[in-house]
């Protein structure tokens, strides 16, 4: 039999146009949601990363001082390093050279060398053990009590809020994906009953012959089958292609705020996925609302 | 055997279009149903071929039990049915050939050997030029003639013919019947609904009379 051929004259109906472009509206939805469901995933695990494994150290200005003060900067920095190397869970004790500061600071005071006109404080950056991290209290009130004026910066404090968000737009991304599926089955639903009403005729003649409810539904899924693998990797590709121009544009965002988006085999493996599901939501929903219309006949 | 055993036959909850009906029909039979405009022919029709189930009393088609049967084996049973309609039916967006096609295709038949059937039976009643056709472009009588091709495609057991002579002139009507003849003689059990009581009264075959009250009795031609 020819694919589809089954007398009812769906392709001609008005539907045939308009269910290619809204299952792709939908597809297209689904990508975007499903980038920022990956997106946020990386975004959290970076900064959780970064909550449970970095502190950075604060010590008084070295530069701009007098020679007395800046043998009292080397001291204390001396102090502290010394305190830090010697707590366990400690993994690394990065003293940041001038060099380093200014590039931090490069984003707000331009590429001018800040650190020798400015009184900038010295900084450590500190990395722990994911794994056994030490009590982070005690060692700020150790490196306090030898270097008064040291601050002990946690990272936990601003990033647990952001991370937190993160997470919870991934959870609403993710229903945002189950919604347009959702949506994709209720578009399916609404154009076959239109069908079923529009063809009540034929139908009904297609019953007379003998004809049984599933020869009827194949009818319908072929057309919702070819609907949406018109629509589906249309949809797609111009999710795929937003995709690319966002992360495009975010190349040119400082990457110490956003982390790199980089999507993985997996991801990608999920974006194909996306107009094949659509395409096996369209077969069914269209057999289940077709074989529940035709219910009714004799 | 069609039987039909005290059959009542309403639409929802309106009055009853068919009344404590009872016949019988022996295989291979040829019969009538005559009566007036709204005496329930077309209801009848309807009812015989399953599409619309019946109020009370007990319905036996082709020696079936339709109560028992499950909607799948309805389905089966509806194949051995032929159904050709007042006002053809036919799917104006197919051609000639696919209308005829159709029942073969919805029964399961490969489409190749289905559609080398089809153009057969359109040749050899004459329609071998309009295969391509669609519908609307044939005049009535051809059309006509196609919707007979469809109901006797699948070499039907019952046919039914719900007032099949109502658009044709009275040559064409009575070349309707002489084929539908040819068909009962190689055992069809045919079944004709009409209100011609002059065209059917040519046709040696016993006549189901419904009145309008439900006073429904089985009597020969000459009796009409």
């Amino acid at each position: 039999m020819r694919p589809g051929f089954g007398g009812i004259p769906l392709e001609k109906d008005a539907t045939a146009r308009l269910l290619p472009a809204l299952l792709a509206l939908l597809v297209f939805l689904a990508g975007m949601a499903l980038f920022t469901v990956f997106a946020m995933h990386r975004i959290a695990a970076q900064w959780d990363k970064g909550e449970a494994g970095e502190l950075t150290v604060q010590l008084p200005p070295a530069n701009g001082l007098g020679q007395n003060d800046v043998a009292a900067a080397a001291t204390a920095m001396d102090r502290a390093i010394e305190i830090l190397k010697a707590t366990p869970g400690v993994t690394l004790v990065d003293q940041l050279s001038e060099a380093e500061i200014d590039r931090l600071l490069a984003p707000w005071l331009g590429t001018a060398e800040a650190s020798h006109s400015l009184p900038l404080p010295q900084l450590i950056a500190v990395s722990l053990d994911p794994a056994a991290p030490p009590d982070v209290e005690a060692l700020a009130a150790a490196i306090q009590a030898a270097v008064p004026d040291a601050l002990v910066e946690d990272h936990r404090r601003g990033l647990q809020s952001l991370v937190s968000l993160a997470r919870w737009l991934r959870g609403l991304s993710w229903a945002v994906v189950a919604l347009t599926f959702i949506g994709c089955m209720l578009t399916v639903a609404l154009v076959t009953r239109m069908g079923l009403a529009a063809h009540g005729r034929v139908i009904e003649l297609l019953h007379l012959m003998g004809a049984e409810d599933s020869f009827v539904a194949r009818q319908f899924q072929w057309h919702a089958f070819k609907a949406a693998a018109v629509g589906g990797p249309i949809g797609l590709l111009i999710a795929l292609g937003t995709v690319v121009a966002i992360e495009t544009g975010l190349g040119q965002v400082d990457r110490a705020l956003i982390p790199e988006l980089d999507l993985t085999p997996l991801n990608w493996a999920f974006f194909i996925l996306l107009p094949v599901l659509t395409a096996a939501i369209a077969v069914i929903t269209a057999r289940i609302a077709t074989l529940r219309g035709l219910g009714r006949l004799p | 055997m069609i039987r039909f055993d005290n059959v009542s036959l309403r639409y929802g909850r309106g009055p009853e279009v068919l009344s404590d009906l009872t016949f019988r029909f022996e295989p291979g039979s040829f019969h009538f149903i005559e009566g007036e405009s709204g005496a329930g022919k077309s209801s009848l029709i309807r009812a015989l071929s399953l599409t619309l189930p019946v109020s009370a009393g007990d319905v036996t088609l082709l020696g079936r039990d339709v109560a028992k049967l499950s909607r799948h084996e309805r389905a089966l049973l509806r194949r051995k049915f032929g159904i050709v309609f007042q006002d053809f039916r036919l799917l104006d967006h197919l051609s000639v050939l696919d209308n005829v096609l159709l029942p073969l295709i919805v029964c399961g038949q490969p489409e190749r050997a289905a559609r080398q059937d089809a153009a057969d039976l359109l040749s050899w009643i004459g329609l071998g030029a309009v295969l391509d056709a669609l519908p609307p472009t044939l005049s009535g009588g051809e059309q006509q003639r196609v919707a007979v091709a469809r109901a006797v495609i699948g070499k039907p057991s019952l046919l039914l013919a719900d007032e099949p002579t109502g658009n044709l002139d009275w040559r064409l009507a009575q070349r309707l019947l002489h084929l539908f003849e040819e068909l009962n003689k190689m055992g069809t059990t045919v079944v004709v609904a009409s209100h011609d009581k002059q065209l059917l009264s040519r046709f040696p075959y016993p006549v189901l009379h419904l009145g309008r009250n439900g006073d429904d009795a089985t009597t020969t031609p000459a009796e009409v």
